[in-house]
């Protein structure tokens, strides 16, 4: 029993270290994300914006694996978060069509829309 | 009573996880399926868009949201430590560690709350924002903008400027500018001529009168993403209350290991949701 306990707070005490490193790298790529917006990015704006989100997904990718534990409870969970990622990922991408109807549409207040190019 | 088992299945073992923690998952997924609506609202409406406001237009500061995403990062560590702490019966640091994230979440709320209210002073709510020149915008550049602006020594680049806006003033008092799209086009051309010859930091006083296309739906999705976002942050500060609460009553212990662990994953869920809100609504304008 006493030795159950110890091992438990073994445990607890070993995931305090990755705890704190998973804080470190958190805090470096929130650091990237603010740069894409300071006067130091020396980029596109669209290589910042990529940037960006792939960084909010890696921040996200490292909480829910070691702040929620999923990296331990996964084969317990999966069932249940596959489903909820795969149909909110549909979600998005179901509402994307209208995005993509957009480029008809005016994009410069005033313009006229641009002359449909005729092929020769 | 005899015992049939005939045609009923082995059932196997339940998922081996407390009973409250499956609960907390299972609730997380439905808030997954949430965010999943409002953020794909977001997407949409943001990027489908013709025009949108910049994070400058609608006076947001992209510091603040950054270090809101920082406290709410080390409000992420210190419950998950505190989680550690109850394990091994570190009651006392626990409770101290609880009362950190408590403190991260009130501060995370007072930002946001600094933030509201910046937005409230200048009028961008939903049904505050102007969103084309109309008889309000005209009245407010040539009776409140337009005079202040000749009582002040102007340079050269200024007094072409005034001269312009002048002009503009002018024109479309007298209709001259039938087209909405001109007017509105004309307009921010010159505000933001104005913004470099009188920078705003010189002269508060001479704010251009407000004008931000698309203004109401930027203000609808802003209020709705980070007051449904805020409302959760609150919900979980009540419940690391009450968890202090019975630490002051002398009834917590390491029998609340799962509770703490539960109320954590909803935590870290929060910080999770404000990942993504952080990019799309400060950095992606």
């Amino acid at each position: 029993m006493a030795e159950a306990a110890a091992a438990h707070a073994e445990h607890h005490g070993d995931m305090e270290k990755t705890y704190m490193k998973v804080f470190g790298v958190l805090v470096i790529c929130t650091a990237v994300s603010f740069i894409t917006v300071s006067p130091i990015w020396f980029m596109s704006h669209q290589a910042g914006h990529t940037l960006v989100m792939i960084v909010a997904v890696l921040k996200a990718v490292l909480v829910a694996m070691f702040f929620m534990h999923l990296k331990y409870d996964w084969n317990k969970l999966y069932f249940m978060i596959v489903p909820c990622l795969v149909v909110g990922t549909v979600l998005c991408c179901a509402l994307l069509p209208d995005i993509t109807f957009s480029q008809t549409r005016i994009t410069n207040f005033g313009e006229p829309p641009p002359a449909a190019t005729v092929n020769p | 009573m005899s015992e049939h088992h005939h045609g009923e299945e082995q059932c196997a073992p339940g998922i081996p996880m407390p009973t409250s923690k499956l609960a907390m998952w299972i609730f997380l997924a439905t808030e997954i399926m949430f965010f999943s609506g409002l953020l794909g609202a977001y997407i949409v409406l943001r990027f489908g868009s013709a025009t949108w406001p910049t994070p400058h237009d609608v006076h947001l500061v992209e510091w603040m949201g950054a270090v809101n995403t920082f406290v709410l990062i080390c409000s992420s560590v210190t419950v998950v430590l505190a989680h550690s702490a109850l394990g091994k019966g570190q009651i006392s640091r626990a409770a101290m560690l609880l009362a950190a994230t408590l403190g991260l979440g009130c501060v995370f709320m007072g930002i946001k709350a600094v933030e509201y209210k910046a937005k409230i002073d200048h009028h961008l709510l939903p049904w505050q924002v102007r969103m084309t020149v109309n008889d309000t915008y005209i009245k407010e550049l040539n009776e409140i903008v337009l005079p202040k602006m000749e009582k002040v020594q102007r340079n050269p680049q200024q007094e072409t400027l005034f001269k312009e806006l002048q002009a503009f003033g002018g024109s479309i008092s007298k209709g001259d500018m039938p087209v909405v799209a001109d007017r509105v086009k004309q307009a921010l051309a010159l505000h933001k001529q104005a913004e470099e010859a009188f920078p705003p930091s010189q002269y508060p006083d001479l704010e251009m009168p407000q004008l931000v296309p698309n203004g109401s739906l930027w203000s609808s999705l802003y209020f709705a993403l980070t007051g449904i976002h805020a409302l959760h942050v609150l919900g979980g500060l009540v419940m690391f209350g009450v968890v202090l609460m019975l630490y002051l009553m002398g009834r917590l212990g390491t029998q609340h290991e799962v509770l703490v662990e539960n109320i954590g994953l909803y935590w870290h869920f929060v910080d999770l949701v404000w990942i993504f809100l952080f990019p799309l609504l400060y950095l992606l304008g």
